[in-house]
This record gives C-alpha cells, structure tokens and sequence, in this order.
C-alpha cells in the first residue's frame, strides 16, 4: 500500500510527509503520515488530527496509538495523520493562513486551485479516498470544552443507506456516552462532508476536549480518544477485543438548537453546563462589561433543549455559536448493538 | 482623589477612563480604572490586573469586589484597573495592538515613547508613584495556570513578603525573577509589591470558581492587612511555604508537544528528577525529557497545555524558607 510517496508491505509500519503543495514563499506544509499494513488483508482506517490547527488533543492521542500499534498483529491497514494542518499548528489556529482557508471544507479539493484547495485535493485522493472508515478529531481548542461523537444527518432515519448504518454502529462502538447530529439546513453540514460521504467513506468527527478542561482532564481526554481508536479497529475486526466505553448507552442528541451570541459584545460567563435542561427563554449565559461588571445581554434557550457537550468558556468570543442545545434523538445501549462493521 | 477625569471625593466611588493619548487612527490610548476613595485617611492601594490582552478572569471579578465595597467602610483609598490592555483584549492577543508593546515590560513608562510606553508613563506618574502597595494580579492567559504570590528582591523586599503572606494563598515565592515591568519599578521604589498569580485558560473550565474566589480574596485580605478594611486576612489553610526561587525553567532545547507533570506542583522534587517531557509533534517519540536542574519545591505555576509560546514558563523551583502558621 502507498499512500504518495510512503510505501509499506504486509506487516510494515512506514513513516513519512505526503508531499503537497508549496506556499508562494516555498513554506512546504507536507503532511506527516504514519502509515501501518497489516499481516492480513482487511479494510482501511484513517485517523486524523489538527485539520484545525490548535485542536491538538486527538494529535496526542493518535501518537499515542501509534506507539503500541504492531501491524503483524492486526489486519487491514491503519493511515494515521497526527497534524493535517501543520501551518495552524505552528500558529495555533483553526485554519491556514496560507490563503485563509479551512482544509477541511475544501474537499475533495481542486489541483488548480489556491494552495490550501491544492492540499485539499492531494490528500483527498492519497489519503481519505483510501479509507473504509475516518476518524477526524476535533476539539474546544484553547477556548472550549467538548465531548461527544459528531456525524452527519442521516437524509431518511426510516431508510437508511448502507454507509449510514454503519455509520449508527460506528458512532456507538467509538466508546463515549454522547452523540449528535445537526438537522439538515441547522449547522454544521458542509459540501466536504458530502464529497467524503460520496467516496464511500464512513466518517464520524470528535468533539474531544479543549484547553480551558486540560489541566484537570486533559490526561482523561486524550486516553479516552485512543481507546475509540482501538474500538474502532475492534468494530473493523482489525483487530480482536472487548469494547471499552464510558457505559452501556450512548444518548444521542437531535442537536440543532444553536444558542448564537449576543449582539453586543464583552466578557462571556457561561451559566448553565453539560446535560442541564433549559426552557426556552433560559438564561444560558450572559455577557458583562469587562471594565463595570455591568450585564450587558442575556444569552438565552430559543427553544427547550438539553445542553449538549460543547461550548465556549473563555471569556472572549467572536461572532460564532456559544452552545448548543438538543433534545435525545435515541439512547442506544452497546450491550443490544451490533458493533461490528462489515466491509466485505 | 482624581486620576485624569476621574475623581472621587472622601467617601466616593468613581469609574471612568483615563486617557493617556490616542492613536495615529484617532483611537483613545485609556486604562479603564475604578476609585474607590475611604471616608478615613489610609494607605493608597492599586489593584491591577490585564496588563496582557489574555489574562482575563481578574475582570470577571474585581468590578463586582468594587462594587461590593462601602466607601464609608473603608480607610484610605483603592484604585482597581480591572484590564489594563484594552486593544490587547480587543484584538485577543497579549501586546498591545496599537504599537505591539508588551505592557508588562515597559517600566515607568517613556513621556515621548509610543503610544503604549506613553500609557505608561502617565498611569505610572499618577497612579503607581502616589501607591503605598501595588497588588499586580496575574494569569497564565491560554497557556498556564498558576495559584502563588510572587515577591521580588528589590525594594522594600520584607514589607512586600508580609503582604504576601497577608494575601491568603498557600504559597509566597522570594526572588520573582527581575524584570522590566512597571511591577518591578514599583518595587524598586518602595513601594510594598506583590504579584498574584492566580487562574489561566487551561484551568477555566474546572477552576473558575475557586479562581475568581481566590483574586477576590487576595484583594480584601491586602485591604485587611494594610488596615483599610476592618477585619483579619482569610488564608486557604493554617500554613504557608515561603520558598525562594532558585529556578525558573523555560524551554531550552526540543519544541513541540510539552507535557509537564502537574502531579509535582506544591511537592518536592531532587535533582535531576523528571518533572516533563517534550514529544515530536508528528512521529511522537520524545525528544526531550525535562529535568528538575536542582532540587526543589515546584509552584503551583507553569506551563499546562501541550503547545506553548516561546519564552512560557515551564516550572518554577525554589527552597522551602519557612512555614508560616496563620
């Protein structure tokens, strides 16, 4: 198996940069790839972190992974990509400046277009469209706290797709006790989901941490992350085991209340926490004048809605959602479940 | 008692800007600042905070301890500017965004400098010159989280420990490194000095409560010690470590993920003892193990999340002087 220019035969492990595009001033953010081939023939998974550049927690978690991976011991293929974006990473950004542009909604990308649209394209086809399964980790950042499984909306949760449903199992057997997705036409859905949907790919995102939780959980988070890892290859029958979770179910929220900010600006203080359940017109959290402590706006529920696992903490926001709401679509139980994918 | 436009008389309350000057695009050079001036002749005592454009859970709190206080109550006078560096805030970055002048560095200020270095000039002619403490809060922005007080050897070293140990927190560090902050200058003037440094983004999430409650009471326990409020300081627990600095380690040799061990803070450690590591970022493996130079007791303060700016502080090591019962 190749994946550009890094080759590995059955049982091999190879570590390389998948050369792309270079920068007008010949910055070139090549894309480290880890790149696993099992013993025995089977599907392909790919994990991936820091697509957005500061969202580093499932980064530490895939390095760790890689470190006890054996490739003689597992079937299938692992391609493991630390840090997609190494320009925020060294920046500490979501995006590339290069260009101004987020990767991970320029896929499947364009050889002829600006350099991120170029990277976007080369690591579509050497990487993603490799992939039976893709696991894209994403977190809080330095300014935010997450936690749970996010996936795409399913077009008719009656008459599910083939990719859809195992995208169901996949969600359950990564091993969190939360899950959501945003409706069509909410938040979130975006044409590069599409395109990786459409190459057949089952993706699921994490929501996995962030800065402002690091110093009491950071540790927990990034252990939790590499155990949905191997729950994943386990669901894949990569590799064989018992499934470790957070509990025997995993709630999963119809998500697409998005609690906006304000229209004035100031120091953010969230009230309300993961799991509390608001009324519409509930405070959730209010902004004050940095210099009076003076409340400046209420941010409050639009609707009734349970606060999902996500949301902002650090006192400075930008015009962005501060918290989402949802309402439990379904609670699956991992012991009723059928866990395991089937990619023959 | 007036600072620019702001005045308060015996007994009053004031807020407002003090303006220093303006930009080339016509934006106001101002330090928000409150006053709160005594109905009884007392020491002056200046609460700062936000000096960086990121250390931001001191504004969350000291406009509500202003606001609790009782003008009528209160012997002396307290001047509280909640967040120094407003553009910094503005733009979310540590400097300044007018000129890019890191405030905790430029001293007393130049009368003909930039716009920051004129900011400071004024704020420190007319409010840190008349001080009789200087209460200097810190955070460790996004990157670290801290809960010490930091005294710096210069000056009236004994009278700024004593109001250290007044402020309630569990450890005082002797010997915060020189620099070249209005803080310091202070010091060197003799003026009675300390630094507070309290919260950071990596602890916001879990820590906000117990941070917020910390720099409120750290607040009225130096009014309490300074004899401006009635009452006795409130400490966290019946001792407190007196250390003295010997070490403060930043990074020196590998960049990439740093993972400190922050199951060391408030413990000693010997030479040579692992107290973090540093991982290549792509391939994992650890390129660099850090060290404890000396033995030591380690801060509560340092580096948290795994991506740090250059010149972060890592770790701060010192000698266990003494035990204070309170």
């Amino acid at each position: 198996m190749n994946v550009g220019n890094i080759e590995a035969n059955a049982g091999e492990y190879r570590f390389g940069y998948l050369e792309v595009a270079k920068s007008r001033s010949g910055i070139s953010p090549d894309i480290p790839v880890h790149l696993f081939v099992g013993a025995e023939p089977g599907p392909t998974l790919l994990v991936q972190g820091a697509i957005h550049g500061a969202e580093v927690i499932g980064s530490i978690a895939i390095l760790n992974f890689i470190e006890k991976l054996d490739p003689k011991t597992m079937k299938g293929n692992v391609i493991a990509v630390p840090v997609v974006n190494r320009v925020g990473f060294e920046l500490g950004e979501r995006g590339s400046r290069i260009a101004n542009k987020d990767i991970s909604r320029l896929f499947p990308g364009n050889p002829t277009g600006s350099v991120p649209d170029q990277i976007a394209y080369t690591y579509f086809n050497e990487v993603i469209k490799q992939a039976d399964v893709m696991l894209d980790f994403h977190a809080g950042a330095r300014t935010a706290y997450e936690r749970y499984v996010l996936f795409s909306a399913e077009k008719d949760p009656n008459n599910l797709t083939e990719l859809e449903k195992k995208r169901r199992k996949l969600v359950v057997a990564f091993g969190l006790d939360q899950a959501g997705f945003f409706p069509a036409g909410t938040f979130g859905a975006n044409q590069a989901k599409q395109a990786i949907e459409d190459a057949g790919v089952v993706q699921i995102t994490l929501e996995f941490g962030g800065g402002t939780g690091w110093f009491t959980n950071g540790a927990d988070n990034v252990r939790d992350a590499e155990r949905g890892i191997w729950n994943t290859m386990k669901a894949m029958r990569m590799i064989d085991g018992d499934f470790e979770a957070d509990g025997p179910e995993c709630t999963v929220y119809n998500a697409g209340i998005v609690i906006w900010k304000a229209d004035v600006d100031g120091l953010f203080i969230r009230k309300k926490r993961f799991g509390e359940h608001l009324h519409k017109g509930d405070v959730y959290a209010v902004l004050v004048d940095p210099y009076t402590g003076d409340e400046l706006a209420l941010m409050t529920a639009p609707q009734d809605g349970i606060v999902i696992p996500s949301g902002q903490e650090w006192p400075t926001i930008g015009a962005t959602s501060v918290g989402i709401l949802g309402n439990i679509d379904r609670v699956e139980n991992r012991n009723d479940t059928d866990l395991y994918l089937s990619f023959d | 008692m007036k600072i620019g436009s702001i005045e308060a008389s015996s007994g009053e309350k004031a807020f407002g800007f003090f303006v220093t000057g303006q930009t080339h695009g016509r934006f106001p050079a101002q330090i928000p600042l409150h006053i709160v001036n005594g109905a009884n002749d007392g020491p002056l005592l200046v609460v700062q905070a936000g000096l960086s454009g990121l250390e931001l859970e001191p504004a969350l709190v000291l406009p509500q301890v202003v606001k609790a206080l009782n003008p009528a109550d209160l012997s002396g006078t307290l001047i509280v500017v909640p967040l120094m560096n407003t553009s910094g805030f503005e733009f979310e970055q540590v400097n300044a965004a007018w000129d890019n002048k890191d405030l905790n560095t430029l001293g007393r200020g130049r009368a003909n400098g930039t716009v920051s270095e004129q900011m400071i000039y004024h704020y420190y002619q007319q409010v840190i010159a008349k001080a009789d403490a200087l209460l200097d809060i810190r955070t460790g922005a996004q990157w670290s989280y801290h809960h010490y007080v930091g005294v710096y050897k210069t000056g009236e070293q004994e009278k700024s420990r004593q109001l250290a140990v007044a402020l309630g927190l569990d450890q005082v560090l002797l010997g915060q490194p020189e620099d070249t902050s209005s803080a310091f200058c202070a010091a060197e003037d003799g003026k009675q000095v300390v630094s507070a440094w309290l919260g950071g983004g990596p602890g916001l999430r879990d820590h906000r409560a117990e941070t917020l409650s910390r720099i409120e009471k750290a607040v009225l326990n130096a009014m309490k010690y300074l004899g401006m409020l009635a009452g006795q300081p409130e400490h966290e627990s019946s001792s407190i470590a007196v250390i003295d600095a010997h070490t403060v380690l930043k990074p020196t040799g590998e960049r990439g993920f740093v993972f400190m061990d922050s199951d060391k803070r408030g413990k000693a450690v010997a030479a040579g003892e692992q107290i973090g590591i540093v991982r290549h970022p792509f391939e994992g493996k650890v390129i660099e193990v850090i060290k404890a130079p000396k033995a030591g007791i380690v801060l509560h303060a340092g580096g948290s999340w795994p991506v740090l700016p250059e010149d972060t502080t890592l770790a701060i090591l010192g000698d266990l002087v003494e035990e204070v019962n309170v």
